[in-house]
């Protein structure tokens, strides 16, 4: 998280780039505006498999990468999320990737906060990466979500270089998606796209709102 | 789907990663029943949440919360303002698979086109149909997606959408998505998060926009 919270330029920053310079030598692909439906999504070889990266502290980080999993299992892409840290497996987002047939998948041990023995959750942690990490050498997924996977760096339980080589060396076409605040820098001169979710207003904050089932969880 | 280890090893093969020391289990602190239930309307906090800055996510962050109400059986509806009837997104997919429609209300038409005449009365159009909407008490969760540029470029009235939004049903959720949200929506909203562009692929690597990822 970039700690210089200076203010943004107002010019846009999708200004003209320049030539595209895919990984194999290919041409990217264009998508056209054609009849609906004629949108399709190239094979691993022509697709720029992108490592995106959702941090901040505000809303929409793991929601993002839900919609992301909507957007890529509408396009029968190969979808899976694995959540470091909660526990919750029957939570809306499950129920309705379980209806659309993509597997959400809980690692941890649920809320840490006010919790002191930890031992057993960062077990769970190192288990969980090292399943997703054989998950990415092995490139099962077209689209693999790693939920809140920067707490577990943050707390040192988890070896950042090691995440970094092990996205970097995915295989080509693939995308990584890492949610969670507390992203370092090195986390994201790695990504290729990173948002940073600012909370302008949270209702827990100002309102004392609780999280609501169907928004929150 | 359980956080006990000895499910861990997911994959079909049943190949478990190796080079791990045998652990005892984890314990579970507390019950892991999902404790969260979808209050009665009656008794729900509707919340106006605004999803706007010039990084990816508003959009998809909303298809996210849709992703979620659409778990617990709540009514979604999703209109989109800028988007054009004639491109069909994965969303719109995956979203029909789950009996949810989105509904751009381009009508086949294009926005931005040279005509403002034809832009502004497209967006009334659109913004008359989500006025019924939201007076029919149809949705539990209303999305409108890109509506912050039809106030931007002055389609439409803001002190009469802001009137609409602020006078909807108590219980009813709604997310608006787009850049540069007016400081009186930012005022009247709940939740307001600024998507803020660290890294893109298009500005950094000139990699256009992707099926799946993008649309």
């Amino acid at each position: 998280m970039s700690t210089s919270d200076d203010i943004e330029p107002r010019t846009d920053p999708l200004s003209a780039p320049a030539a595209p310079t895919p990984s194999n030598g290919r041409r990217a692909p264009v998508p056209k505006q054609k009849r609906p439906g004629a949108y399709r999504v190239p094979p691993r070889k022509d697709r720029h498999g992108l490592f995106i990266l959702n941090t901040g502290d505000g809303k929409g980080k793991t929601t993002a990468a839900l919609g992301l999993l909507l957007r890529a299992s509408g396009r029968d892409m190969h979808t899976g999320m694995f959540q470091f840290i909660k526990r919750l497996d029957d939570a809306g987002e499950h129920i309705t990737a379980a209806r659309m047939g993509v597997e959400i998948i809980p690692l941890g041990n649920g809320c840490t906060l006010g919790r002191t023995e930890l031992l057993d959750d960062m077990t769970l942690a190192k288990q969980g990466w090292t399943h997703c990490a054989d998950l990415i050498t092995r490139g099962e997924y077209d689209v693999l979500i790693l939920d809140e996977l920067t707490l577990p760096i943050q707390w040192g339980w988890l070896s950042e270089a090691e995440i970094i080589s092990a996205i970097k060396a995915r295989p080509q076409g693939t995308h990584v998606v890492v949610t969670g605040r507390y992203a370092s820098e090195t986390l994201i001169a790695a990504a290729d796209l990173v948002t940073e979710m600012r909370a302008i207003k949270h209702p827990y904050a100002t309102q004392n709102l609780r999280a609501q089932a169907g928004i929150d969880v | 789907m359980s956080t006990n280890p000895d499910s861990i090893a997911l994959d079909d093969s049943g190949t478990a990663p190796v080079d791990l020391p045998a652990i005892k289990p984890a314990r579970v602190q507390r019950p892991r029943k999902n404790r969260y239930k979808v209050k009665d309307r009656s008794e729900r906090r509707g919340l106006l949440m605004v999803h706007t800055g010039n990084g990816k996510g508003k959009s998809t962050a909303a298809l996210g919360v849709l992703v979620r109400a659409a778990g617990y059986d709540m009514s979604v509806g999703m209109f989109q303002f800028i988007k054009s009837a004639e491109t069909l997104y994965g969303e719109h997919i995956a979203a029909k698979e789950l009996g949810i429609d989105i509904i751009p209300l381009g009508d086949g038409f294009t926005w931005l086109s040279d005509n403002i005449e034809a832009d502004r009365a497209l967006a009334e159009k659109g913004w008359a149909r989500v006025k019924d909407v939201i007076e029919s008490h149809q949705f539990d969760v209303l999305i409108l997606d890109e509506l912050t540029y039809c106030l931007t470029y002055k389609w439409l009235d803001e002190e009469q959408v802001l009137a609409t939004l602020r006078d909807r049903a108590p219980w009813m959720h709604v997310v608006v998505t787009g850049r540069n949200a007016s400081p009186a929506l930012i005022e009247l909203a709940d939740l307001v998060t600024e998507m803020h562009l660290v890294r893109h692929p298009y500005r950094e690597q000139g990699i256009g926009a992707q099926p799946g990822i993008e649309l």
